[in-house]
């Protein structure tokens, strides 16, 4: 029972991480609040449920349901986003609002209001023994994904390059123009990016979670609670802030199952007091 | 001549802040633009770097008319700047600021998600910078633990990391101590002779130290412009500005 739900929080933290990872980045280079994050994480369990349907291939989905939320980002970033940057956050936020309620729809007018779920690849059928408790291989995997792509990014954010100008560019956006770093180009690809890794999110979650509209407004707060307590801006803060609100959450709803809420803003408002900015913040 | 500014203007309202000014440097030129407050040096200095664009008039950086370009654009071209504000990578060693910043003027593409600590070119380079600016000892400093003049010197190093044509720098001196006034006077002294170098200073002795032209405005005139010693013996400069100070 407690390694099974150790391994939930996990891979609900990793989930968390997926979603928050590109909020956070964006937010700190563009300081755009993207409410619509959620909405990419929809679209990609969507996106992935049509692949899956027509192909039959889970894994046709899970390659290709994140690369079509980056390609639409990557619009998104280039019709809208790159418009409403340093502007009044109150158009930020009625903007990106919208673009939620347009997802939407979207979504019910395309794949209809019912609940859809995809099935775990048969690679994953069966569930594996830890310890002496039964836990389905699959959110291994999530948990899996999750690491796979901490790794990555520590790698290419601390130790490449390019992730140098990223962070340059979280850190101060105008010394970074000034030394000629190409700003612009960085923010396309990280928001990119960040669309992308929030559709892996939702292809990788479904086959557990299942495929609706609305699954995005579930996620969102706790994906904005995980920025703010990370620290806006900091991979770290991303992935310790998802851990925490992962557990707190996991663990609150098996020890304290009616205040199971309570316990994520109890944390969140805790840490706020003693660390304002959050816990890493880079800003 | 490496720039020319021809009858730059900018209003901010109804406010001219700069009126038809013009100047023109040559390389390897230190020259000072001095002015008592709101006269206009701080939007000259952003119209050059490109933080700002002029209402009228031209810019033109080696033979080519560069208005329409933006700060990074200027950057890559070799206009360099350090400003008054702390622009610093805080959340960074001195090391890593520099290697960022000399990083730009070196192979891109697939080197892009190559590791800078594997690039000897780079790291040469970065050494290179911090004993240019004294940061030798420090390179393993996070640069918001450095001291005040510290970070003013490293941030005269990123300014210089890609060998700029042209080295911009607003108010190096600005709130320092004595001491620290005096040891950037003697990097910059030392930076003036390889790079052109353009000063917007409010200190007096500084700017005299420095520059070998001085161009004074005064509410978005241009009204003088000499050597120190001609500045000096200026009547208009005396009455203007430093017999406004005095």
């Amino acid at each position: 029972m407690f390694i099974t739900e150790i391994l939930n929080a996990l891979q609900f933290s990793m989930t968390l991480f997926l979603l928050s990872v590109g909020l956070t980045i964006v937010f700190g280079l563009m300081k755009i609040v993207n409410l619509a994050h959620g909405t990419l994480y929809m679209l990609g369990a969507y996106i992935g449920l049509s692949i899956w349907t027509f192909s039959d291939s889970f894994w046709l989905a899970f390659v290709f349901a994140p690369i079509a939320t980056a390609i639409l980002g990557a619009l998104l970033y280039k019709v809208l986003f790159k418009f409403i940057q340093r502007v009044d956050p109150m158009r930020q936020v009625l903007l990106t609002f919208g673009l939620i309620y347009i997802g939407l729809d979207s979504v019910r007018l395309i794949w209809g209001s019912m609940s859809h779920s995809i099935t775990t690849p048969e690679l994953f059928s069966n569930p594996i023994n830890i310890f002496g408790e039964t836990y389905p291989t699959y959110r291994l995997f999530v948990i899996l994904v999750g690491i796979t792509v901490l790794l990555i990014l520590y790698f290419v954010l601390e130790k490449t390059k390019m992730g140098a100008m990223v962070r340059a560019s979280v850190d101060d956006h105008e010394t970074s123009q000034m030394l000629g770093i190409n700003t612009e180009k960085i923010l396309f690809y990280t928001f990119s990016l960040g669309c992308g890794l929030a559709g892996l999110a939702g292809v990788t979650v479904a086959p557990i979670v299942g495929v609706e509209a609305g699954m995005d407004m579930e996620v969102l707060v706790l994906t904005l609670i995980v920025v703010v307590v990370g620290g806006p801006g900091s991979l770290k803060g991303a992935l310790i802030g998802s851990l925490l609100i992962g557990f707190v959450d996991t663990f609150g709803k098996v020890f304290f199952p009616e205040l199971a809420l309570i316990t994520i803003y109890a944390a969140m408002a805790l840490i706020l007091i003693f660390k304002p900015g959050g816990m890493y913040s880079r800003l | 001549m490496i720039i020319s500014l021809q009858n730059i203007s900018k209003s901010f309202g109804a406010n001219n802040v700069l009126k038809n000014i013009s100047i023109a440097i040559d390389k390897k030129e230190c020259v000072g633009i001095i002015g008592p407050n709101g006269a206009g040096k701080s939007t000259l200095f952003k119209i050059i770097s490109g933080s700002l664009f002029q209402d009228g008039g031209s810019i033109i950086f080696n033979d080519a008319n560069i208005d329409k370009l933006s700060i990074e654009k200027r950057s890559r071209l070799g206009i360099s700047q350090s400003f008054q504000s702390n622009s610093l990578f805080n959340e960074m060693t001195v090391k890593e600021n520099i290697m960022v910043a000399c990083s730009q003027s070196f192979k891109v593409g697939w080197e892009l998600f190559k590791s800078l600590d594997k690039r000897t070119n780079i790291i040469t380079k970065s050494y290179e910078i911090a004993e240019e600016v004294g940061l030798t000892e420090y390179l393993d400093f996070r640069s918001d633990n450095l001291s005040y003049g510290l970070q003013r010197q490293l941030e005269v190093g990123l300014a210089i990391a890609n060998n700029p044509s042209l080295l911009l720098l607003d108010e190096p001196t600005a709130g320092m101590s004595n001491e620290e006034t005096k040891n950037i006077v003697k990097m910059v002294k030392k930076l003036s002779t390889y790079y052109t170098t353009i000063i917007v200073e409010h200190d007096m002795d500084v700017i005299y130290s420095l520059a070998k032209k001085i161009y004074v405005l005064d509410s978005g005139d241009l009204i003088f412009d000499g050597t120190p010693n001609e500045v000096k013996n200026s009547k208009l400069v005396q009455e203007r500005y430093i017999g406004i100070k005095q």
